[in-house]
C-alpha cells in the first residue's frame, strides 16, 4: 500500500479523479471543478464496490487525513494511480466551484 | 469491505494496554475530548494544549476519527512523545507526553 502525494498546482482534474473527502458543508463552501464529495465516514462502505479511474487524488483540509484516505483506496485500486493533494484546501490555489443553484437570488429585484 | 479499512491503513504509534491506558488518564494534565471532530481541529487544539505542558507532562486526546491516531502525533511532532489506546470500540485515546 503506497500511494503518493501530488502538489496542489500538479492536480489536473480534467484528467484526474478528484475526491473531497471533506464533510458535505465544508464541500458546498466550494469545491475543485470537478470534485466528487465522498466524505471520509462514507469511504470505507464505498470503496470495494466502485470504479475507481486510472488516476485518483484524494483532497481534505490540509492533507493529513487524505493520506490514510489515499492508502484505503489504493488497496482497493488495482491499476489506479493515488495520491493525496499535499497541504489540503490549505494549499490549493486554482479555481473554486460550488454547487448549482448557489448563486445570487434574482428574487431580490423588483 | 473484504479488505483492508482505514485502521488498517493508518499508522499508529505505539499501543498501550488497557490498565496501563487507564492509570495514565487519571494522571493526565489535561484530557481533550476530540470526538466527533475531524481534521484538522484535533491536530490545533493538541498543539496548542502540548505548547502549554511542562517536559513529563501529558496531554489525553479522545477521538473517535482514526486518522487523528496518526495525524495529532504527526502534528505534534518532536515536541511529544505518542502512545494509542484503542477501546476495541471505535474510541481512540491519543498519550502526548512533553518532552
Amino acid at each position: 500500500m503506497t500511494a503518493g502525494e501530488v502538489e496542489p498546482e500538479e492536480v489536473d482534474p480534467s484528467t484526474a479523479d478528484v475526491i473531497d473527502i471533506r464533510d458535505a458543508d465544508d464541500f458546498a463552501e466550494g469545491h475543485i471543478p470537478e470534485a466528487e464529495n465522498v466524505p471520509l465516514d462514507d469511504l470505507e462502505d464505498v470503496v470495494d464496490d466502485r470504479e475507481w479511474g486510472d488516476e485518483v487524488v484524494v483532497a481534505c483540509y490540509v492533507g493529513q487525513t487524505s493520506k490514510q484516505a489515499a492508502r484505503l483506496i489504493d488497496a482497493y485500486a488495482d491499476d489506479a494511480a493515488v495520491a493525496s493533494m499535499a497541504g489540503g484546501y490549505e494549499r490549493w490555489d486554482g479555481e473554486l466551484r460550488r454547487p448549482e443553484g448557489r448563486r445570487s437570488s434574482p428574487a431580490d429585484d423588483d | 469491505m473484504s479488505g483492508p479499512s482505514l485502521d488498517d491503513v493508518t499508522d499508529t504509534p505505539d499501543e498501550l494496554d488497557d490498565e496501563t491506558a487507564g492509570k495514565l488518564v487519571e494522571e493526565a494534565e489535561e484530557v481533550q475530548d476530540m470526538t466527533g471532530e475531524v481534521c484538522p481541529y484535533p491536530q490545533v487544539e493538541a498543539k496548542k494544549a502540548v505548547q502549554r505542558l511542562d517536559t513529563g507532562e501529558l496531554l489525553v486526546q479522545e477521538t473517535d476519527h482514526v486518522p487523528s491516531t496518526e495525524n495529532v502525533p504527526r502534528a505534534v511532532g518532536d515536541d511529544a512523545d505518542a502512545k494509542v489506546w484503542r477501546s476495541g470500540d471505535g474510541l481512540y485515546r491519543i498519550y502526548l507526553e512533553k518532552r
